[in-house]
């Protein structure tokens, strides 16, 4: 049996405003609140191992959890978030001619949402679900019973799809367009488990936020 | 900001001079050697210390860390360079690590897939600048040692200040600096950041952690 506890990571100023970010935002006063929230609800949890991935605003969420524990700490770029087209880093999207990131949703449309479509230096769709694949088997390598994992929202949603695909298609636009459906909260917590080596991995929490249901 | 890389501890595979299985642990002299260092490294106050996932490196980077009020970071884009598995076990400088090298320099040339050849050098180039913008993001102050290997801390050298891949014999100099980094050797880097935009401000420093070293510059 293994269990991994996968974390979105804190609010940032990026996430308020809404603009795409890339890799060195950290968190804002409330995303280090909600970190530390996070912190106290998963303190009676005994993890065996953690994984984060490498960017700002996830590790200084992994400092958090971690603070008592001796596990041992990988950063892998197999949790980092989808790198976007650099022209979008810093822009929020509004449907304008003008605006980078409406351009790349547009050209991403023109291209009939190919999976191998590259607009400029970002991830295509299919290096991206491959990676999701990277972390998944990360997880199974492992082979501790507890793992808690600190990513992002969309690498994030599409390693859910993976899972809930549970290889049924492998077809990368499928699996990463189920994630516009789905709302991920900062910190909120998914729960993935396995029953033994060889069984597939299934879904028992998805984006559980009650650790600030004050806000 | 300063980088002080650390080549992990002798293996068994090193004395023979053969390629190695990520899975290598330090020999009993690989293990004196990280003691041996280990004191001076404290001195040299790093803030941070980060290990490749390979266990020759995470073994030296834990007998540098009781040393340290640090706990270890292991972070995958420090780990060494990825070889098909048929090298493993052939020496260094065999034809068989010669003609593969003269593939790895050509991949892109002749499309190889990484999967089945190993982490190609346009992959390799790419994951060496990806770990130089992952050092960007730390705090500017940061003294950040890190347990590498020859092949990636050479590369990561050349590559610094230089995004473009290296000529077939540009790179000779780099292949032969590669042997003349012996285990638990190191090298110091430093950056003023944040760099202006177009400007690159690595560089290696002598450096000022009191180690005997056999390698210079």
């Amino acid at each position: 049996m293994q269990t991994v506890y996968l974390v979105r990571h804190g609010e940032t100023e990026a996430n308020v405003a809404r603009t795409w970010q890339g890799a060195d935002d950290e968190l804002s006063p409330q995303g280090k609140e909600q970190a530390k929230q996070l912190a106290q609800r998963l303190e009676g949890i005994p993890f065996d191992e953690a994984f984060s991935s490498n960017m700002v605003r996830a590790r200084d969420t992994t400092t958090a959890i971690m603070k008592q524990r001796t596990i041992p700490l990988t950063y892998t770029t197999a949790l980092a978030e989808r790198r976007v087209p650099s022209s979008t880093v810093g822009v929020a999207l509004e449907r304008v001619p003008e605006n980078p990131c409406h351009q790349f949703l547009v050209a991403w449309e023109a291209a009939n949402r190919d999976p191998d479509f590259r607009y400029e230096d970002e991830e295509t769709v299919r290096e991206l679900v491959e990676r999701a694949g990277d972390a998944l088997q990360l997880f199974r390598e492992s082979e501790v019973p507890n793992i808690v994992a600190v990513t992002h929202g969309t690498i994030l949603r599409t390693i859910i799809n993976i899972v809930l695909q549970g290889g049924d298609t492998t077809d990368p636009y499928t699996i990463f367009s189920a994630g516009r459906h789905m709302v991920t909260t900062n910190t909120g917590l998914s729960v993935i488990t396995r029953e033994a080596d060889e069984a597939p991995w299934q879904l028992l929490t998805y984006n559980d936020h009650a650790h600030f249901a004050d806000n | 900001m300063e980088v002080l890389f650390i080549r992990h501890g002798e293996t068994a595979a090193n004395r023979d001079q053969r390629h190695q299985m990520p899975q290598e642990p330090l020999s009993p002299e690989g293990i004196s050697q990280l003691q041996a260092i280990a004191p001076k490294v404290a001195k040299w106050q790093p803030t941070h210390i980060f290990t490749s996932p390979h266990t020759r490196a995470q073994q030296s980077a834990q007998i540098l860390a009781q040393e340290l009020p640090l706990q270890v970071e292991t972070h995958d884009s420090f780990r060494e360079l990825r070889r098909p598995a048929w090298l493993f076990g052939k020496r260094h400088g065999g034809p068989a690590s010669v003609w593969y090298l003269v593939r790895w320099f050509t991949a892109e040339l002749l499309h190889y897939d990484d999967a089945a050849h190993g982490e190609t050098y346009p992959t390799f180039r790419k994951r060496i600048l990806r770990a130089r913008s992952i050092l960007e993001t730390y705090p500017p102050d940061s003294r950040i040692v890190i347990v590498s290997h020859a092949i990636f801390i050479n590369f990561f050298i050349s590559h610094a200040c230089r995004d473009k891949p290296l000529s077939l014999f540009g790179a000779i100099p780099q292949l032969l600096k590669i042997y003349a980094l012996k285990n638990s050797d190191y090298v110091q880097l430093h950056a003023d950041l944040p760099a202006e935009s177009g400007t690159c401000t690595w560089q290696l420093v002598e450096s000022e952690a009191d180690i005997p070293t056999t390698r210079k510059g």
